[in-house]
């Protein structure tokens, strides 16, 4: 009888453990599920959104203030129904220029309508100035690609597409000027013409803008050079931010860039690296909500 | 169960009415004594007459109730047969050779059209959606399954309405006829001859710079060749009024082409003509940059097959040589394509292309040194803008004619699309046929039912003679 007892005892106590195991098993299965949810529509409503960095940039060169929004790397993504979250962003910060650093097509999407419509509502704002990156180029003169004369859409519009070389901004009696390199650092070095144009660039009055979508160029070859102020795009800002680290990876780079996103100091100018407000790879951008750079030049 | 469904089932009852009577009647009669009298006859015949005037009415009844379920069956339940008149349909195609989609004649599109051109008001596309149905038309002796060689692409389906709720208040008629229309208007716009690049857009020429002028009417001239080009395809022994054929015309357009658009171009670059030069060279530049590195990587491109080739070729060939005969029985060593050969047309194709930019990249450059090193007069502009100008009034010239000739054979072959069938007049030539049929059926069977009535016996009344 006893004995009988004990098994059954024993019985039960195996049982309740299996009961046990499978119900916490059930708990870690639903907090995962249930973090992994989150963890989802965490990412969908961060990179959903726009966050705004402002930078403000002292100079003697301006008269009064002068504003750039400045966007890059848009891969065709939309805030809004066509980009009206964007559009209306842009339209808050009242600029007086809108500068575009590239990437804002994708290289295998002929359809760029969002770009066209994004500038077509923009271009009633402020002037636009779209600097050409990798992306655009492949678009537009990829043997065997789409070709896509994305810069006669953008022309059409009004939007001043910069190739390479310099632009003068109007400003009243302080013009801006403005210097496109729309090349990377090696076929940059491979070119005395440009490099000449931009000698002369530097040895102009008045405040000075280089733009790239690459930023290698600005803290590589252009470093040493005297202009004012740099701004890029490009590296996604490393597309995943590890807290206290920065960007995690960019296929230029490798890991951890350095120039990942933000305000850089280089010899005589400032280096602006905008983290950019889309994506073209598969791997979601992570802690890295979607930037639109606003810059004020005063004095 | 929906509307149609219960008129149906209402009028299949008043179809099988007669029969049911039929089979009541036999087994009155059977029940009936000395059946085969003449006595029981007269009576039964005298119980018709007496109760003449109630079988009348009940066959006149009954023929009105199956006229009205009839026509409430077609108000609720109806059909229309859309059929597909034109080279392709028997391949599921659509007359510009993409997909023909059955289910785009109950689309949204074509259900908001014929809601809106067949007065079908109170309704939406989805309700109306609910009601539709479109089937591939079969036989009506087209019972069995066919084999699977014996598949074939339906070219005529028809469109089946039958109501709802929502839809009670419409014509089953005109629910049918109106999307078909739609559909009809909808394949007539979307699949006629598209004319496009018919239209030149002057404006884009005069707002471009010189060199992107001659790009941009390069486009259209080549746009307007090609459309008749597909118009020779299909119609190559069309004639026009004035002797054209399509291809004719394509190769006058051609030579005019090729002489008069490398003038203008020749002479442009030969001036170094541009509007903003800065812009242009910038982007000359800009393009040459581009295609510089397609030009490496196609060139890297060949030269690594090249190199691969070199280092299997010999190894790959001492093993896929195999002895074999031709035609003639002569022996000989043949060989079968290898990963080798695949390497060797890619390398081809390399460097074709790596020659084909190395070309467009010269032609940049010379472009780019004529603008740099040209100074251009007034008149140098005005004359190529006059280049330009006549270049425009011949390629609008044989653009209308173009056209002219298109709607012309568009006129002459197209026919219809679509071809719509209804049975209205059937149905109701059917519907006189079968209802006096069924009334027939209705007044004999009601007899029988009538005469097998019991007889009432008359009571006898005694006489009392004085």
């Amino acid at each position: 009888m006893m004995i009988q007892e004990l098994r059954e005892k024993q019985v039960r106590n195996i049982r309740n453990k299996r009961r046990k195991r499978r119900i916490f098993s059930l708990l870690i299965l639903l907090a995962v599920s249930a973090g992994l949810a989150a963890v989802y529509l965490w990412l969908q409503g961060e990179n959903g959104s726009i966050g705004i960095t402002t930078y403000h940039i002292g100079t003697d060169k301006v008269d009064g203030a002068y504003r750039i929004v400045l966007m890059s790397d848009l891969h065709n993504s939309e805030f809004g129904d066509h980009n009206a979250d964007l559009v209306q962003a842009v339209k808050e910060q009242e600029p007086d220029m809108i500068l575009m650093c590239g990437d804002m097509v994708n290289k295998d999407d002929p359809d760029v309508s969002v770009v066209t419509e994004l500038c077509g509502q923009l271009t009633e704002t402020a002037d636009i100035y779209y600097i050409l990156g990798n992306h655009e180029g492949v678009l537009m003169y990829e043997e065997g690609g789409y070709k896509v004369p994305l810069d006669a859409y953008l022309t059409e519009l009004g939007v001043t597409v910069c190739y390479n070389g310099e632009y003068t901004i109007e400003n009243g009696d302080t013009p801006l000027h403005l210097f496109a390199v729309s090349m990377e650092e090696e076929s940059y070095e491979a070119k005395p013409d440009l490099q000449k144009a931009f000698e002369l660039f530097t040895e102009e009055e008045g405040f000075k803008i280089v733009a790239s979508h690459y930023p290698a160029i600005l803290y590589g070859t252009l470093r040493g050079k005297e202009y004012d102020l740099a701004v890029a795009g490009h590296y996604h800002g490393g597309l995943v931010n590890i807290p206290g680290k920065g960007g995690l990876y960019h296929t230029d780079t490798g890991f951890f860039p350095e120039y990942y996103g933000g305000i850089y100091r280089l010899d005589h100018a400032q280096l602006i690296v905008t983290r950019g407000l889309g994506n073209s790879s598969f791997i979601p951008r992570i802690n890295n909500q979607p930037e639109l750079v606003l810059i004020d030049i005063n004095s | 169960m929906d509307i149609a469904a219960i008129i149906r089932l209402c009028r299949y009852g008043l179809i099988l009415l007669p029969v049911l009577l039929l089979f009541a009647a036999a087994a009155f009669f059977v029940q009936i004594p000395n059946l085969g009298k003449k006595r029981t006859v007269r009576e039964r015949l005298r119980n018709l007459k007496k109760h003449g005037k109630m079988w009348v009415m009940v066959c006149v009844l009954y023929a009105a109730c199956f006229a009205l379920v009839s026509i409430l069956q077609a108000r609720v339940e109806n059909d229309i047969t859309i059929g597909l008149n034109y080279a392709g349909a028997s391949g599921g195609l659509t007359p510009n050779n993409t997909r023909f989609n059955s289910y785009d004649i109950i689309g949204d599109e074509v259900l908001e059209q014929a809601i809106e051109d067949g007065g079908l008001d109170g309704i939406t596309a989805k309700e109306l959606q609910a009601t539709l149905s479109v089937d591939p038309l079969q036989a009506e002796d087209d019972d069995e399954a066919l084999a699977e060689e014996q598949y074939y692409i339906s070219t005529e389906y028809v469109l089946r309405y039958e109501a709802s709720l929502k839809t009670l208040f419409l014509d089953g008629n005109q629910v049918v006829e109106s999307v078909a229309q739609a559909f009809a208007g909808q394949f007539y716009d979307r699949y006629s001859r598209k004319t496009d690049a018919l239209e030149l857009d002057e404006a884009k020429v005069d707002e471009a710079d010189y060199l992107d002028k001659v790009n941009i009417l390069d486009r259209q001239i080549s746009g307007v060749q090609n459309f008749l080009w597909k118009c020779s395809a299909e119609g190559e022994n069309y004639v026009s009024e004035d002797g054209e054929t399509f291809a004719s015309l394509a190769k006058k357009i051609s030579d005019y082409q090729t002489v008069e658009l490398e003038r203008i171009r020749a002479y442009i670059l030969t001036k170094g003509l541009s509007s903003d030069e800065d812009r242009q060279l910038a982007k000359l530049e800009y393009e040459n940059l581009i295609k510089d590195l397609n030009y490496q990587k196609n060139t890297a491109d060949y030269e690594v097959r090249l190199e691969t080739i070199e280092m299997y070729e010999r190894d790959m060939a001492t093993i896929v040589l195999v002895p074999t005969t031709d035609e003639e029985g002569e022996f000989y060593m043949s060989r079968t394509k290898i990963a080798v050969d695949d390497f060797a047309d890619e390398a081809d194709v390399s460097s074709q292309t790596a020659a084909k930019t190395l070309n467009e990249i010269e032609n940049n450059r010379y472009a780019i040194s004529q603008l740099a090193g040209t100074e251009a007069s007034e008149t140098d502009f005005e004359t190529a803008d006059g280049m330009i100008a006549s270049f425009q009034e011949t390629l609008s010239g044989y653009a209308d004619q173009a056209m002219k000739m298109a709607v012309d054979f568009d006129a002459k072959t197209k026919g219809n699309y679509i071809v719509l069938t209804s049975d209205q007049d059937k149905f109701f030539k059917g519907l006189v046929r079968r209802g006096g049929m069924l009334t027939g059926a209705m007044l004999f069977s009601t007899a029988l039912v009538i005469m097998a009535f019991p007889v009432s016996k008359k009571k006898r009344t005694g006489r009392v003679s004085e």
